[in-house]
């Protein structure tokens, strides 16, 4: 392994995979910073940019913005009690009085050094069970696969926030979008609407920029969101933890990075998840828990340390199965599949310089993220106050030139703004947007799955069944769906015990 | 208890419907195929028919579905579609450069108060910034102006 690993990084540390390396960190701090953009929106908006690039820097590029949009969220989540990105909510809850306290300096530094911990043991992690992995799943076939597309589907739509129903019908959206284009099967052309530009289907990019990128911006602009800065002046001497902070480092470290590490592999469960079961153990674990909310240290770093734990470990599952947890890995896959490379259980044997140069890149991004988060600190505070005028319409020009330059015609830039209605429409009743990218890119593979292993089989569906991992994964499925269908009703009872008793107290008291 | 009807969530539901509806009309006109062998009408039709039983199932559920109140104007909506419908035309014949400038003058009024000098100053900036990374750096093949 630690032959592969040098090779790695003899490939991660040639000039163009440092640069992206670089750029990527930085565009995640960035729009981690920024409250209201994500990784996700950055992800897509660069996307392009993968198909001028060897396909090993462009998923340097689009992964460092993931990981490095963790390292930034939690400067707003401190400084301004808003967090960057989801993921650093609750970051917020002790954060900010930290700050408020006066401690703001030690604050962003130690969620620095522990969303560094967190991505360490993550990366050793993954460069540990990525093979081991894969080397089980070479005894899978389209059943399995099917079936781990399938409950990796099922697990994105249902376990977020808001209705699992809708979740579901979004994937469902996203698989039917997955249709226009040619059949590959029978070569013929389904659902073009007669536009000729149709023959491929919707361009990856098109969707991800549209339902990401476009909405957000809309969303934004309607809400009239203005992100308001408290520029503040952080000296290094206010950044030096006492022994105390110190003391209350390593263990809340390291039980954030083993839940994040932990919680990022399973398909469906990101970041969030991971920042929000850390801090709920942390609190379990704690001798003093009423010191949590009012600026706990521990309260900080163990969901830095869980959610960039959780990035990292995400690529587990992507990069030895080829079955992305959630849409910003799909994106990630789908960029591997512009270049005409599906992950698989093959992968890391077939292309060990990419694998082994992704992981490579990690440790390097890592420290270059620790190196952009702790001493250039200030940069990213001033940067907090860039004007959302000026910001925008940057961002819409990006979109539209990076839309525009994958096949050079204006067709595509009009499908983004179709979608980004979409997306916006979406975000306002509450329609979760992350799945229909999941079924788009899903899609096909699910698709191509499920028919191979019914010419298998001569259309037996009990071959889903028959095969006991298959089987497995099945079960973890339909469970998954039976839980959150109970969910649902027991919410809705609770709903129409409450509303059915405000009337009946309504109706007594006139 | 009289229920209202809760228009927003119903037509989102019902809008799923008729996608589904589509499908299953569109996919049925090619061959379905069997399990074993599908043709490439299967997949939409099967499809389809799933997203109208979810629609069906978002119908029910938007009955329920809390009531929120959500903020909307046209102002945003209407700029910022007519900024990227302006560069999907213009970038073939006008050049990055003009279409660049269009996109960051429209977008801006999206957002008041709208200052055109200011827009259009920063729409020169980003398009010789835009010229620079994309086509000098990237080598897109567009021409900076329509001549």
């Amino acid at each position: 392994m630690l032959d592969s690993l040098m090779q790695g990084f003899s490939a991660a540390l040639s000039l163009d995979a440092l640069l992206f390396c670089f750029i990527g960190v930085t565009v995640g701090t960035f729009v981690g910073v920024l409250p209201g953009l994500g990784a996700l929106t950055a992800i897509s908006m660069l996307l392009p940019l993968t198909y001028y690039l060897d396909p090993m820097v462009g998923l340097i590029m689009l992964a460092g913005i993931f990981y490095g949009a963790q390292y930034g969220s939690s400067t707003a989540a401190i400084l301004l009690n808003i967090p960057g990105t989801a993921t650093a909510a609750i970051t917020c809850l002790d954060g900010y009085p930290m700050a408020r306290n006066g401690r703001a300096g030690v604050a962003l530094l130690m969620t620095s050094i522990a969303s560094f911990a967190g991505g360490v043991f993550a990366i050793c992690a993954l460069m540990l069970f990525t093979p081991a992995l894969s080397q089980l799943a070479l005894s899978f076939n389209s059943a399995e696969y099917f079936a781990a597309m399938f409950l990796g589907l099922i697990a994105a739509s249902t376990l977020g926030v808001g209705s699992p129903m809708k979740g579901l019908a979004m994937v469902v959206l996203g698989l039917a979008l997955a249709i226009p284009g040619t059949d590959i099967n029978s070569g013929q052309m389904r659902f073009t609407f007669g536009y000729f530009e149709m023959a491929e289907g919707f361009q990856l990019v098109a969707i991800a920029m549209g339902l990401f990128g476009v909405s957000e911006i809309l969303s934004m602009l309607i809400r009239r969101e203005r992100p308001k800065v408290l520029a503040k002046h952080i000296t290094y001497r206010s950044m030096l933890p006492t022994r105390d902070d110190w003391s209350r480092f390593s263990w809340p470290a390291a039980r954030g990075a083993v839940i994040g590490s932990i919680i990022g592999a399973l398909p469906g469960s990101g970041p969030s998840m991971a920042t929000f079961v850390s801090y709920a153990v942390e609190r379990r674990a704690s001798k003093d828990p009423s010191r949590f909310g009012k600026g706990a240290v521990e309260g900080i770093v163990a969901p830095e340390s869980a959610n960039n734990a959780s990035v990292q470990a995400a690529f587990i599952p992507t990069l030895s199965l080829g079955v992305p947890g959630d849409a910003v890995m799909a994106i990630l896959l789908g960029a591997l599949m512009i270049h005409g490379i599906i992950p698989g259980p093959e992968f890391i044997d077939q292309q060990p310089r990419l694998f082994w140069g992704l992981v490579a890149s990690f440790w390097i991004g890592n420290i270059a993220l620790l190196v952009l988060n702790v001493p250039l600190i200030g940069l990213w505070i001033r940067l907090l106050s860039v004007p959302y005028r000026i910001l925008y319409p940057t961002m819409l020009f990006l979109i539209c030139i990076g839309v525009y330059s994958v096949r050079g015609n204006g067709f595509d830039v009009g499908v983004t703004l179709a979608f980004g209605l979409i997306g916006m429409v979406m975000n306002m009743l509450n329609y979760p947007t992350a799945p229909v990218l999941l079924g788009f890119i899903l899609g096909p593979l699910v698709e191509e799955h499920f028919k191979r292993a019914l010419l298998v089989s001569r259309g037996d569906l009990a071959i889903f069944i028959e095969r006991p991992i298959s089987a497995g994964l099945l079960t973890c499925a339909a469970l998954m769906l039976a839980l959150s269908i109970w969910q649902a009703l027991h919410a809705r009872r609770k709903r129409l015990a409450r509303e059915a008793a405000a009337v009946t107290e309504r109706t007594e008291s006139n | 208890m009289s229920r209202q009807i809760n228009w927003p969530e119903l037509l989102a539901a019902l809008a799923l419907g008729a996608i589904g509806v589509f499908m299953v009309l569109e996919g049925s006109e090619f061959s379905l195929g069997s399990l074993k062998r599908m043709g490439p009408g299967y997949m939409p039709v099967a499809i389809g028919v799933a997203l109208i039983g979810f629609s069906a199932g978002l119908v029910i559920e938007s009955g329920f579905a809390a009531r929120r109140p959500f903020p909307f104007s046209w102002r945003p909506v209407l700029a910022v579609s007519a900024s990227m419908l302006f560069f999907a035309a213009a970038a073939r014949p006008l050049g990055l450069i003009p279409a660049t400038m269009g996109v960051v003058v429209l977008a801006a009024i999206a957002a008041a108060p709208f200052r055109p000098l200011r827009a259009a100053l920063a729409g020169l900036v980003i398009a010789a910034l835009g010229y620079l990374v994309f086509v000098l750096g990237l080598r897109i093949s567009l021409n900076p102006f329509w001549w």
